[in-house]
């Protein structure tokens, strides 16, 4: 994980006739932003971080709708069960008439959509899970989520890069601080069942955990990046 | 999560360079599906910006290529709604003008036929899942071939990936997701081209 400010500046050209170079050239990243405020919106911490860490789980997804084919490969649902594609009814399995990428949970749902955990075990793209989430609640080590807001496209004007995304706020009202040490994005789908089934699409280690005190605000905005 | 492009022609491998542009409609599409969100507005590959619904397999790109119309693009098999076969997966142009995030569509589209200008889309494909232990690395491909029956030379020097998305109305809307410049490739008549690309995740 790299950090924003290694990417500004970084476009090169060795003459006019060679094509611009940036670093990151044709990589599509994950841009994470936590913004940490208090009760009266003060910013207390603005941090930007590169990642990379988009799961297994989203590449079979990616495939299936590219292909518009029965994934070869199970799912593994947030609760670890392997869960097969099969044809069905329009409400289970892959049936591409709904939305594939569902992450929008609504307020106080804490199964699916941007989510935050304490753990900070290294990526590995068979994770299919946050090491240790940060449940819904006002108890102790529990934060309230959110609802969640999209990001519109946007590219900038030196022609290096788009972006677009999900971002979502998170509230600490436990009585005392906590911190947030690993971030994930997980969609709700009907896969082999009618019922609602989580999946983990992508994780981030934070490169050092963000403390949320009591009464603070957590935004976690999370951009696609490609850079070409 | 990259793309690797080659390129064959003739089954001889001449181009082989990390893929550099995924475009905005990429990460746009993507957050659509997000957040289900119809004011995220997205250009098509006619340049018109689009507002509704695009619920249903977002990056479809497979085309049976062909002279005609792509019939399995109906709804549910119907024929109420099919589409050009160059209007979905890999596709070739004429224009070497570099890639900008915005990009829409490739600058100058080479379009399916066998009259002059023209080059025979012969289908795109997706083929299968692999894994890697070196890297902890899943990977596809998506291969898009072509072959020139113009009676004349042609020039490839940009290639790219249209996907199709299904909205609300069962009509479909081609978004451009990748665009590439490349070196100039002289294609003479009866010449063949294979263009694949490989998305690969890696941890």
């Amino acid at each position: 994980m790299k950090s924003k400010d290694s990417v500004i500046g970084s476009i090169i050209t060795a003459d006019k006739l060679e094509p611009k170079r940036i670093e990151y050239e044709g990589e599509v990243l994950l841009e994470m932003n936590y913004k940490v405020a208090d009760k009266d919106g003060n910013v207390k911490v603005d941090r930007t971080e590169l990642g990379h860490s988009f799961l297994q789980n989203f590449l079979i997804c990616l495939h299936g709708t590219f292909g518009r084919i029965l994934p070869a490969d199970d799912l593994v649902d947030t609760g670890g069960t392997s869960r097969t594609a099969a044809l069905g009814t329009s409400t289970s399995a892959v049936n591409y008439s709904s939305t594939l990428f569902n992450c929008n949970a609504p307020s106080t749902n804490d199964d699916y959509g941007i989510l935050i955990g304490t753990g900070n075990t290294a990526v590995d793209i068979a994770d299919y899970a946050l090491d240790t989430k940060i449940v819904e609640g006002s108890g102790s080590g529990q934060m309230n989520y959110g609802a969640h807001a999209s990001v519109s496209p946007v590219s900038d004007v030196g022609n290096t890069y788009s972006y677009a995304g999900i971002s979502r706020t998170i509230s600490n009202n436990s009585g005392s601080g906590i911190s947030v040490a690993e971030v994930g994005l997980a969609m709700m789908r009907f896969w082999d069942t009618t019922t609602n089934r989580y999946f983990l699409l992508l994780r981030e280690v934070l490169g050092s955990p963000v403390s949320v005190g009591d009464g603070e605000i957590l935004t976690v905005t999370i951009r696609v990046k490609c850079f070409c | 999560m990259k793309a690797f492009l080659s390129i064959k022609k003739n089954n001889k491998l001449i181009i082989k360079q990390p893929a550099r542009s995924f475009v905005i409609a990429f990460p746009a599409l993507l957050a659509r599906q997000f957040i289900n969100d119809e004011d995220i507005t997205i250009q098509s590959t006619e340049g018109t910006p689009r507002t509704e619904g695009i619920s249903s397999c977002p990056f479809y790109c497979c085309s049976p290529g062909g002279f005609g119309y792509d019939v399995q693009m109906g709804n549910n098999g119907s024929y109420g709604d099919y589409q050009p076969v160059d209007y979905c997966g890999v596709v070739i142009g004429s224009d070497n003008t570099a890639v900008d995030p915005d990009n829409y569509s490739l600058n100058t589209q080479i379009r399916s036929g066998d009259t002059t200008g023209k080059i025979l889309y012969c289908g795109t494909s997706v083929h299968s899942l692999t894994y890697e232990d070196v890297g902890d690395t899943g990977s596809f491909k998506i291969l898009g071939i072509f072959k020139n029956i113009s009676g004349a030379s042609i020039d490839v020097k940009e290639v790219g990936v249209y996907a199709t998305g299904n909205a609300a109305n069962n009509t479909y809307i081609n978004f451009c997701i990748l665009r590439d410049v490349i070196s100039t490739i002289s294609l003479a008549d009866g010449e063949y081209l294979e263009v694949e690309y490989t998305i690969s995740i890696a941890s």
